[in-house]
């Protein structure tokens, strides 16, 4: 069978998720219902339909639970946040995949379909029986792969990009965590927020589509949200930055119920476009959320907007965006040759200045651009006559640009290339490196002497 | 004043520097074991052993390649060195250039003084059975006919300590007889006193009485007695009384310890 590249997008209310390839974007409200008599777990209407007819006890919000640590009491049982986000991607990911078969076999069956019909055609007409055949394959195909509640098979997932509104470390350990426990291996599972799946989006567009700056309107439930996203063609590498702005003038969706409610909502999308888009050359606009699953309510934003510049309405560019990437990580070289900047990489370059071959260098830790959750290491270096570790922050500002100094404190005092240390560090978010200076000694010659610093570097 | 990203290695089996009694765990050990001992490293210090231990330990089978290709040409050995350094990256050029100086230096040493520096040297690392070999070697050397009595006094002095180390009182003797009678020293008659004293079996010699007088023996037998009361107070015996403190269990742990130590340091020393 098929592995499944599949992009998916978590949010509180919502949830979306699809396979790179045929198949369409499969929508869910982000609950999970136990059913009272045995371990059957629901998603979506049926989890709903279940619990009106009082047969299943429904969970929500199971992102927040997730990040909070939070826990459900179903039927006497007490589960975690981890176990009913585990309960809902097992049905959510096993729909996908079920999904995503039963469009490849009805592709693969209107392809044979064509194939026949034209065989028969070539053969002198109509032949009764090949045209039973045909007619009969996609039916079979339905009837192969409508299956209510598909069983979870992580072998059938070859890369699984999650997308989540925010990144926190918090979130993505636990998300990882859940990871693991659906037995996807952490090699083929990645972490990114809605800022670099709006990335990954648009840069599968069209050039034309982003040659210039790039808006998003994201309004949903509980938040609006802008998104912008520019390119820096620089002499050796092109950078693409994005940034998210969640804003205060943020409204319930309810209000669009009265005229009176759409012409404010109407008003305050208005002023947001006028302050986002006023005076700069956007090639592109994006719409998305519920909030935009129609538009006549918004007049007067909507003919702003089109004006000298395209506009685009997509209610699952997220999700696509998290399937791009998974469809890119497949590949051995990327199609996005980029440095990508936005939530959840770094946004500044991480050296140390080493000696190599007589001469000086810089030796990158992390690089702008790098997934902050995974950037960072274990290295070890031999002191040559210096107590200390100096670190080189660079920014894309060169201005703040700047040298962090480490001292190490209690590391014996050699001066004879003997003092072996090693570094770790890891980042704990966009802006803070943790950094662990061990004493490990020098074999035989110097037993190590067991110091540590430990330090937080703002970058 | 720098930093030196290490490679990383990961060696599962060290490699054991005979002379020096210690294991090595990374090319930067084995550099700083070259750079430091260049008399221990020199005259075979580089054998197929290493090499292999270059190549499937380091993980620097290019380097091992050159180095075995360097061995089998018959040009100076000494290069192996400075080809291993350079491909490791720890010492600077003007380090290597430096230790090459210094090894040029050694290699223009009179051969029996190269030799005895040799065995010198391992004296310092405790490798007496070694040390004994190298001074043995330098007295039996035809050499040896032509050098004057000064030089081979020390060397006879030194082969009488050495022996005294590994506790072969009777061979330390006959080194320090001889020792004297090209030195005319009385501080050598002082370490045969001292060998009296610690072997009661040992006296010292008639030749020597007349030689030495009462107020010597006395003086002697004080440093003696010094001696072994800095002794009680060193560093080992003040670990050992504390181990010796411990509950039974940790008291026999620490005991295993220490008695693998001093049977790796006896084995060294023989």
């Amino acid at each position: 069978m098929e592995k499944r590249l599949i992009g998916l997008d978590i949010c509180d209310t919502y949830t979306q998720v699809c396979c790179a390839g045929p198949g369409e974007v499969q929508n869910y409200p982000t609950i999970v219902c136990k059913k009272k008599s045995g371990d059957v777990w629901l998603v979506g209407q049926e989890a709903y339909a279940c619990a009106l007819e009082g047969d299943g006890v429904i969970v929500d919000k199971l992102l927040k639970l997730l990040r909070k640590d939070g826990t459900a009491t179903i039927g006497g049982v007490r589960y975690e946040g981890l176990d009913l986000m585990q309960k809902f991607l097992e049905c959510v990911l096993a729909a996908a995949v079920a999904e995503a078969d039963r469009a490849a076999l009805l592709q693969k069956s209107e392809a044979d379909g064509e194939t026949i019909q034209a065989q028969s055609d070539a053969a002198g007409g109509g032949e009764p029986m090949a045209e039973k055949d045909a007619d009969a394959l996609p039916a079979a195909a339905e009837a192969q792969t409508t299956d209510l509640h598909p069983a979870y098979d992580s072998s059938r997932i070859s890369r699984l990009v999650i997308t989540v509104p925010k990144i926190s470390a918090k979130l993505m350990d636990m998300l990882v965590c859940c990871a693991d426990r659906l037995k996807l291996s952490r090699d083929c599972v990645r972490i990114i927020s809605h800022t670099e799946s709006f990335l990954y989006y648009v840069l599968s567009q069209k050039r034309e589509v982003w040659n210039n700056q790039v808006g998003m309107f994201d309004l949903s439930e509980d938040f609006l949200c802008y998104y912008e996203m520019k390119v820096q063609r620089g002499m050796r590498n092109v950078t693409v930055v994005a940034e998210r702005e969640k804003l205060d003038e943020g409204f319930n969706l309810d209000i669009l119920k009265t005229p009176s409610g759409v012409k404010l909502a109407d008003k305050i999308l208005c002023s947001c476009g006028e302050r986002f888009l006023k005076k700069k050359l956007f090639s592109s606009v994006f719409l998305t959320g519920k909030g935009f699953e129609t538009q006549e309510w918004a007049t007067d934003f909507m003919k702003m907007l089109c004006v000298r510049r395209k506009v685009y309405v997509d209610q699952a560019l997220f999700v696509q965006g998290a399937a791009y990437k998974a469809a890119d990580l497949e590949r051995e070289k990327t199609v996005y040759p980029y440095i990508l900047v936005c939530d959840g990489r770094l946004d500044t370059t991480v050296s140390m200045k080493v000696m190599r071959r007589d001469q000086e260098e810089q030796l990158v830790l992390a690089a702008a651009g790098d997934s902050w959750y995974e950037a960072g290491g274990t290295m070890e270096f031999i002191l040559d006559g210096q107590q200390y570790l100096e670190f080189l922050i660079s920014p894309a500002d060169p201005k703040r640009r700047k040298v962090v100094k480490l001292t190490l404190e209690g590391f014996p005092e050699r001066n004879d290339k003997t003092v072996r240390i090693r570094l770790k560090t890891t980042f704990l978010d966009e802006n803070t490196m943790s950094v662990e200076v061990k004493d490990l000694g020098f074999g035989e010659f110097f037993p190590s002497t067991g110091a540590t610093v430990r330090q937080e570097v703002m970058l | 004043m720098s930093v030196i990203l290490c490679r990383k290695e990961n060696v599962s089996h060290p490699f054991f520097i005979e002379n020096l009694g210690i294991h090595v765990y990374t090319s930067q050990e084995l550099c700083y074991a070259i750079y430091n001992h260049p008399l221990l490293a020199l005259d075979g210090f580089i054998d197929r052993n290493l090499v292999d231990f270059i190549r499937e330990e380091l993980d620097m089978g290019y380097t091992a390649l050159k180095m075995e290709r360097f061995m089998k040409s018959g040009e100076n050995q000494d290069e192996l060195l400075f080809l291993f350094l350079q491909e490791c990256d720890y010492y600077t050029t003007a380090e290597i250039n430096r230790l090459r100086q210094k090894v040029a230096a050694l290699r223009k040493l009179p051969p029996l003084e190269y030799a005895k520096r040799k065995a010198d040297y391992l004296v310092g690392f405790k490798q007496y059975g070694r040390a004994i070999a190298g001074y043995e070697k330098i007295l039996e050397s035809y050499l040896a006919r032509k050098a004057d009595d000064a030089f081979l006094g020390k060397v006879l002095n030194n082969l009488g300590a050495c022996y005294a180390r590994i506790f072969q009182f009777d061979k330390a003797l006959a080194a320090y007889d001889r020792a004297y009678a090209k030195l005319k020293d009385v501080a050598v008659l002082e370490r045969i006193y001292h060998l009296t004293l610690m072997n009661p079996k040992i006296s010292l010699k008639d030749r020597y009485q007349s030689i030495v007088t009462e107020e010597m023996k006395a003086a002697w037998n004080e440093d003696f007695v010094k001696a072994g009361e800095d002794a009680d107070q060193s560093d080992g015996i003040r670990k050992l009384e504390e181990m010796f403190g411990r509950d039974p269990i940790r008291r026999m742990e620490g005991a295993r310890h220490l008695l693998e130590a001093w049977k790796q340091e006896y084995r060294g020393m023989a």
